[in-house]
């Protein structure tokens, strides 16, 4: 079962992620996946703290980008390709450990027979464009603070309200991001957006699935790097009666794979590669996952009929 | 319900038409018993059958009082987890037609017809204490209780189906009527249907759909016939749950492997339903196998697994509203642009190249949807035959000529 297999890549990669540094693991900075540097002893670091960073990042004088020296921000990046390349969106559902707390925390409420909080097709495509809102922020806040004399307690903007910073060192024990920094208005109001934030996604995690996802900056910029990768979602249009299972079993909705009429290619922005739609598909071989033109996964009714009998 | 005076004329009616019921079963369980490849784990799939053209008797058998419920769109796992057994108002009856009251149009539709000769007054059946959940899918369906005078004695509960299948407005509305209806059959059966029940007969139902599915791919490799599929498929409504499962795996253990040399093709459009079976044995005297089908009454009457996201009751009640509404490919849909996919799907998996489009007349979806078939078919060069019929037998051999010179037209 591809469910199966799925938790199970997610569990190891959890490991390795988060105490795989103390076993000598050691992947860099460039990971396309929720892997915080702020987790002591973790395997590699999340690249979006490398796009804030100075020197490597965009916290960079103007001038740098047009000398040498813009090798030290294009090296990263040409590191996170190569990782990124590969399995493009499959990081998300498959590697990210981020995804695997929020799933742990979606399983606290389906233990409870707690229901999900359902989002109009309108909420969604509102909620859509925050992401970029967010990539384009924490590459123009750097920025500022190398040209326009931002104050440097901006420095990592998204870092400083991302809820991974707080959420994922407490599985090393660690609670001390839970804390308001009250060194100056910036690191308060900061720090206090991140406990809101934090707050707030700990609720939404629990009510809705894959809740941070709808506005996670990676998904974004993923998203605008997804036709250099080799994984790809089809639809076989002629065959899908438009029973909305896709949608129903999507953990964020995306109603497009069900609407979709006229293209064969049906990897959206918000779609982080876990085939759960693919496995609740009933017509055969309509939706598939493929890499490097390898048939991945594709679905079958015989293949749903066997799964929903066992579930 | 109080039961009108009535002349010994129509009393005299109703007793020879009541024969005429039995006969029509008979014959036709006689029918299909005497072919080569009939197997005795056919036997109860036959009795349920024959014993549903008879309510009165059905419903004495029952150990508890069925609902009885039209079309496919009241979800069966539903009517389970309130310990409710389930009576489909469906019927292949011609004789029964007889007893249809006579305010009927002349062109009705032969199961509406057959179905009101079926719940006559007359039959002894005490109407007013009979439960029915109906569905609004076509006219004839919409106007069915208020035709046979059940409309305002018995205790009817309509889900108002919403024609479009693809927007949000339309899914909410259909999951209100899946919650309207969960109440309303806590207040029939045994109390409140908890999740964890709801999840049970959801489970249930999910491997009977295993077992179906199982048949369809026997049916479309030609190793089990058309006749047998279409007595398991029809029982189905008729027998309790675990019943039909044993029943089915049972028949898989002991069917006997058979000859494939009749030519397949694809049958679709108005339901097929015991002991109306006319097309298919005409279809195999013409030299033709149903080798699939695209039928409420067939390979539609599971409409496939229930996919939830999580146990709790909202996400059970959603998937299933879900799966027997956007699923659903009835023509009575408005925006059913897609019911041509799962067509041409089946064709080109099943290398099938004639279609067989089976109209009851005065079934005014099927006949509407037809000629837009038909066309889309054609361009893609599929053969397509459109037999328009009734329950009637005097237009056997017309059709069979038909048959047969369509059976010519597809190859060997």
């Amino acid at each position: 079962m591809v469910e199966s297999l799925r938790l199970f890549c997610q569990h190891i990669s959890f490991l390795i992620m988060i105490y795989g540094g103390r076993l000598g693991i050691r992947l860099g900075n460039s990971l396309p996946c929720f892997t915080c540097p702020y987790v002591s002893g973790c395997a590699g670091h999340c690249y979006l703290m490398v796009l804030q960073r100075s020197s490597v990042g965009f916290q960079t004088a103007f001038d740098i980008f047009f000398s040498g020296a813009v090798f030290n921000i294009l090296w990263p990046f040409a590191v996170f390709l190569l990782f990124f390349i590969p399995l493009s969106k499959l990081w998300c559902s498959w590697i990210c450990p981020f995804c695997l707390v929020q799933d742990w925390i979606s399983l606290v409420r389906k233990k409870f027979y707690i229901r999900e909080m359902i989002l109009t097709r309108k909420t969604r495509n509102n909620i859509k464009p925050v992401k970029y809102i967010l990539l384009v922020l924490l590459i123009t806040i750097p920025l500022a603070i190398a040209n326009f004399n931002l104050h440097s307690d901006w420095a990592l903007p998204f870092c400083q309200i991302c809820p991974g910073k707080p959420i994922l060192p407490l599985f090393q024990g660690n609670w001390s991001y839970f804390h308001i920094n009250y060194t100056n208005g910036i690191t308060m109001a900061f720090s206090f957006l991140s406990m809101v934030i934090t707050g707030g996604m700990l609720v939404g995690m629990f009510f809705r699935e894959r809740f941070f996802c709808m506005f996670c900056p990676m998904l974004a910029l993923m998203h605008l790097l997804k036709a250099i990768s080799p994984v790809r979602f089809e639809k076989k249009i002629h065959t899908c009666t438009g029973c909305g299972n896709c949608e129903r079993s999507c953990p964020v909705d995306i109603p497009d794979v069900h609407l979709e009429k006229v293209k064969k290619n049906v990897l959206t922005q918000d779609c982080m590669g876990c085939m759960s739609c693919v496995e609740a598909c009933p017509a055969d071989h309509t939706l598939t996952f493929k890499w490097f033109g390898f048939r991945l996964f594709s679905s079958s009714r015989s293949y749903l009929s066997r799964k929903w009998s066992q579930k | 319900m109080t039961q009108p005076e009535i002349n010994p004329r129509l009393l005299r009616l109703q007793l020879k038409t009541r024969e005429q019921i039995k006969k029509e079963t008979c014959d036709q369980a006689a029918k299909i018993k005497n072919r080569d490849d009939y197997i005795k784990a056919l036997d109860p799939f036959l009795e349920s059958l024959a014993l549903s053209l008879f309510p009165k008797k059905f419903i004495e058998k029952a150990v508890i009082a069925p609902v009885m419920t039209m079309c496919i769109q009241a979800p069966m796992e539903l009517f389970s987890a309130a310990g409710l057994p389930v009576f489909k108002l469906a019927c292949g009856s011609h004789a029964a037609g007889n007893l249809a009251p006579l305010q009927f149009p002349a062109l009705t539709c032969p199961m509406i017809k057959s179905l009101a000769g079926l719940l006559d007054p007359q039959s002894g059946l005490d109407l007013t204490r009979q439960r029915f959940v109906i569905p609004t899918t076509c006219d004839w369906v919409v106007k069915f209780s208020e035709l046979t005078g059940l409309y305002g004695k018995a205790d009817i509960h309509f889900m108002e189906l919403p024609h479009l299948r693809e927007n949000e407005r339309s899914s909410r509305r259909w999951l209100e009527e899946i919650q309207a209806l969960k109440s309303w059959l806590e207040k029939a059966g045994q109390g409140k249907i908890t999740p964890k029940a709801l999840h049970a007969a959801i489970q249930c139902h999910a491997k009977a759909f295993e077992l179906f599915a199982r048949l369809i791919e026997l049916k479309r490799s030609q190793l089990m016939p058309a006749i047998h599929f279409a007595l398991i498929a029809n029982a189905f409504a008729y027998q309790d749950i675990n019943f039909w499962k044993d029943n089915v795996r049972n028949y898989i253990d002991n069917l006997k492997p058979m000859e494939n040399t009749l030519a397949p093709v694809l049958l679709i459009g108005s339901p097929i339903v015991f002991p109306n079976y006319k097309l298919l044995h005409l279809m195999e005297n013409a030299g033709m196998a149903v080798a699939a089908d695209d039928i409420c009454s067939l390979e539609r009457i599971f409409p496939g697994a229930v996919t939830f996201e999580d146990k709790s009751e909202y996400a059970l009640l959603r998937a299933l509203a879900e799966r027997n509404h956007k699923a659903c490919t009835c023509p009575t849909f408005a925006d059913n642009e897609r019911r041509i996919n799962g067509i041409f799907n089946i064709l080109e998996k099943e290398q099938i190249k004639g279609i067989i489009f089976h109209v009851l007349k005065g079934c005014h979806p099927y006949e509407m949807e037809s000629g837009m078939l038909e066309t889309q078919l054609k361009k893609k060069g599929y053969r397509f035959l459109k037999i328009e019929t009734d329950y009637v037998k005097e237009d056997e051999q017309n059709i069979v000529t038909r048959l047969e010179a369509f059976r010519r037209t597809l190859g060997s």
